[in-house]
């Protein structure tokens, strides 16, 4: 909308559209016709056949990201991001400096509309748990006939929080998926209200204690999660859909090297080194198996991952074709790097640890390499040289595809052709 | 069978031969087999691998063998009141008695313990001094992973004619020379696990100064005897990696340094090591050596130890773990650490002699 600004008013759909694709987001106008974010975008073209389908621009998206944090964080330091566009803030500390709650919240609005040209929801409540609510309740409401501008602004007073905690569905609560909700519903549990008025005890034989108790004091309103801006990153990954299903192991070793090349680049541009490379596979019946290998020392070089990445194809089960395939980093750890060098001795040597030195090797010595490799990339840009897993019939892939291809494939004319017949 | 011991001379022989009991066993594996002869009590812990067998004085009462619980038997003994203890076992119990205490534990049957291979004639001895002191010096290089079994026993080897002992984990490589001593298979390596050879060591402690260790070989084991005990382990099978030709034939820079205040700021500085990633970085000058650890999350120490440099500045940097270990294996009062880039491995050994020599890689820090 902000840079193609023809779209605007027309029912968008941003995600994949291949047969595989899902749908990323969409306007209030697809939503009309019944859209949503992860509806398979078959689905979304039967019930909306003249949506626009754009492609996702992350990089884009990561652009206005920053922006839009960097006012968030002008407000108050205690932001925690909830993805790339949401976000929790506490304010308390601001109030005495930039007003009420309210008025911070009309403020921000403002600047986000001035400075990025978007608008914004802000809900406003006294936990995460209401503010939430509220700021679905800020949002435009689409309907078959109108899309009706929403609040922008909502503020659920702590008086008011019963009267809203009335209206909500057991989805609505925070970790009620289908699968809880369903267990729930068993328990003769169909809504929040009811839910509330449980004795916990009840319940903690049915769905842990842990998940008992935040649920009943959820569905109470009871929420005291505090808002942290330190969520540490955990694990650093990448995964992808294959358009056509992959079959070939050989395949599977090019594509999990080129994404552990393209992980261990995320690594070093978050200053982080991982100890464990986890290799995910999902089968064509949807059924989806890990497999991962730790080192002594923590790594991002390119090839290192992409060694121990290729490395676990072999330990995959074979369950047929892949739809998709993932490389994750774990295990994380900021600071300096650190190898310790190893004697290259004649002992016999099995597999597994033959990757280890190579990664060992290349971690510890290929040190100058791997400064130059990133130099030339960020001079010449990202393509200016690449790795022979990282070259494909489509010429150099070194980038993640996630950029493009994040919600699906791409379609090409045939398969669109025959999706709309 | 039944005898009498004086407490203190029990509890070593039971503890020494219960050391060898593996804590994974089960049945009779578990036991220490008990063999009374006339005034002679043999004591045989094992765990098929390790077989530590302790021979005491003592009265006997009555001939007889029986297999009692190690651990518990050996801690029974050690918790009695001072002086002499009894004990009498038959088939299935075995009875404990000192002052007022009488312990009555169950036995196993002797038929269940393993039938061990007894050691031969003994082809040649080491001075025990000698030996503890090499072994001082070379075991802690050896690897615990057992998926390198190589690595996790101790070479004994003919280095022209003399005895030469090597161990390394892949990361630093200790070897010492014993002139004057012949190598004890002739042109034959020996890989000898190092567990039994900690147990060695231990028990060498208590020996005189003059005292000799015993080796006894046979195809599959060796078998060591310092005093009245002894320790046979299986070998281990296989070609021990090359090791010459990592050590290096010349270092551009050598720098000399006094092993104990060299040996204080490394300990001192390791305190804010936490894992086993962080290194000790060392900048060599003229003066001597700079140390600094820094850690991520808790801060940083830095030190200067003086000392004598010869060769190029350079920075270089160690696991403090490792490093500290070479340097303490040294035997006098002063080490030299020689080194050539901050990626090869660098060489610690005393300043006077050459028989000792501890070979280290760095850790490569970006």
């Amino acid at each position: 909308m902000l840079d193609e600004p023809s779209l605007r008013g027309r029912p968008v759909i941003v995600g994949g559209d291949g047969a595989r694709g899902v749908v990323a987001s969409c306007t209030y106008e697809a939503r009309q016709r019944g859209v949503h974010s992860a509806m398979s975008s078959i689905e979304a073209k039967r019930r909306c056949p003249d949506a626009v389908f754009v492609h996702g621009r992350f990089s884009r998206y990561e652009e206005i990201s920053t922006r839009f944090f960097e006012l968030l964080v002008a407000a108050t330091p205690l932001v925690e991001p909830l993805g790339l566009d949401e976000a929790f803030l506490d304010v308390t500390g601001s109030m005495a400096l930039l007003g009420s709650p309210e008025e911070i919240a009309w403020a921000l609005r403002e600047r986000v509309a001035a400075e990025l040209a978007l608008s914004c929801c802000i809900g406003i409540a006294h936990n995460k748990l209401f503010a939430k609510i509220a700021s679905r309740r800020a949002k435009p409401v689409a309907t078959p006939a109108r899309v009706e501008d929403g609040h922008g602004v909502v503020v659920t007073m702590p008086e008011d929080e019963a009267g809203v905690l009335a209206l909500l569905r057991l989805r609505d609560l925070w970790g009620v998926g289908p699968a809880t909700a369903a267990r729930l519903e068993r328990l003769g549990i169909g809504s929040v209200a009811e839910l509330a008025d449980l004795d916990v005890e009840l319940l903690v034989g049915h769905l842990g204690r842990a998940t008992a108790e935040r649920l009943t004091e959820l569905a109470r309103g009871i929420d005291d999660r505090p808002v942290s801006a330190s969520a540490q990153t955990k694990s650093i990954g990448h995964e992808e859909t294959f358009a056509v299903s992959v079959t070939a192991r050989a395949e599977l070793v090019r594509h999990a090297r080129r994404m552990g090349g393209a992980v261990a680049r995320g690594l070093r541009g978050a200053q982080l080194r991982a100890r464990c490379v986890t290799l995910k596979v999902k089968f064509d019946d949807f059924s989806i198996c890990s497999r991962s290998h730790t080192v002594d020392f923590g790594i991002d070089d390119d090839e290192a991952v992409a060694a121990i990445a290729s490395l676990l194809v072999p330990d995959v089960p074979e369950r047929g074709g892949v739809r998709l395939l993932g490389v994750a980093c774990s295990s994380l750890e900021a600071g300096e790097s650190a190898v310790q060098l190893a004697f290259e001795l004649s002992d016999p040597v099995e597999a597994r640890r033959a990757v280890d030195v190579a990664a060992r090797h290349r971690q510890g010595d290929l040190i100058a390499l791997r400064a130059a490799v990133d130099e030339l990339r960020r001079r010449h840009g990202p393509s200016a040289i690449a790795t022979a897993a990282e070259l494909s019939e489509s010429g150099i892939v070194v980038e993640p595809r996630r950029r493009e291809d994040a919600w699906g494939p791409r379609l090409d004319d045939d398969e669109d052709a025959a999706l709309r017949r | 069978m039944k005898f009498r011991s004086e407490r203190d001379t029990l509890v070593e022989a039971l503890s020494a031969a219960a050391r060898a009991v593996s804590t994974r066993a089960v049945g009779a594996t578990t036991g220490l087999h008990l063999v009374v002869k006339g005034n002679e009590l043999t004591t045989t812990g094992t765990d098929l691998d390790l077989t530590v067998r302790a021979v005491i004085e003592v009265i006997g009462i009555d001939d007889g063998e029986s297999v009692v619980p190690a651990r518990l038997v050996a801690d029974a003994v050690r918790h009695l009141e001072p002086g002499a203890v009894t004990i009498e076992a038959s088939e299935e119990k075995v009875e404990i008695a000192a002052a007022r205490s009488r312990f009555s534990l169950r036995a196993f049957s002797p038929g269940d313990f393993p039938t061990l291979p007894s050691a031969g004639a003994t082809t040649t001895t080491v001075p025990a001094g000698e030996l503890v002191e090499a072994l001082r010096q070379v075991v802690r290089a050896s690897s615990s992973d057992d998926a390198r079994p190589l690595l996790t026993g101790v070479l004994f080897t003919n280095e022209e004619g003399t005895l030469r002992l090597v161990a390394t984990d892949s990361y630093r490589l200790a070897l010492c020379d014993l002139p004057g001593r012949s190598a004890i298979a002739g042109d034959k390596d020996l890989l000898v696990p190092s567990r039994a050879l900690s147990e060695l060591q231990r028990l060498c402690g208590g020996l005189a100064d003059d005292a000799e260790v015993g080796v006894v070989l046979s195809e599959t084991e060796v078998t060591f005897s310092a005093g009245s005990t002894t320790i046979s382990s299986r070998l281990i099978e296989g070609a021990y990696p090359d090791y010459r030709q990592l050590i290096p034939a010349s270092y551009p820079n050598r720098l000399h340094l006094g092993k104990e205040s060299v040996l204080a700021a490394l300990r001192r500085a390791r305190l804010l090591v936490k894992d086993n990633t962080t290194s000790v970085r060392l900048t060599m000058h003229a003066s001597g050596v700079d140390l600094k650890v820094v850690s991520h999350d808790l801060g940083d120490v830095e030190e200067t130890v003086d000392g004598d440099f010869t060769g190029e500045e350079l920075t270089i940097a160690f696991n403090p773990t490792y490093l500290i270990d070479g340097v303490d294996a040294v035997s006098g009062d002063e080490v030299v650490i020689e080194t050539s880039d901050s990626a090869r491995p660098a060489m610690v050994h005393g300043a006077e002699q050459a028989s000792f020599r501890y070979l280290l890689m760095p850790v490569r820090v970006q």
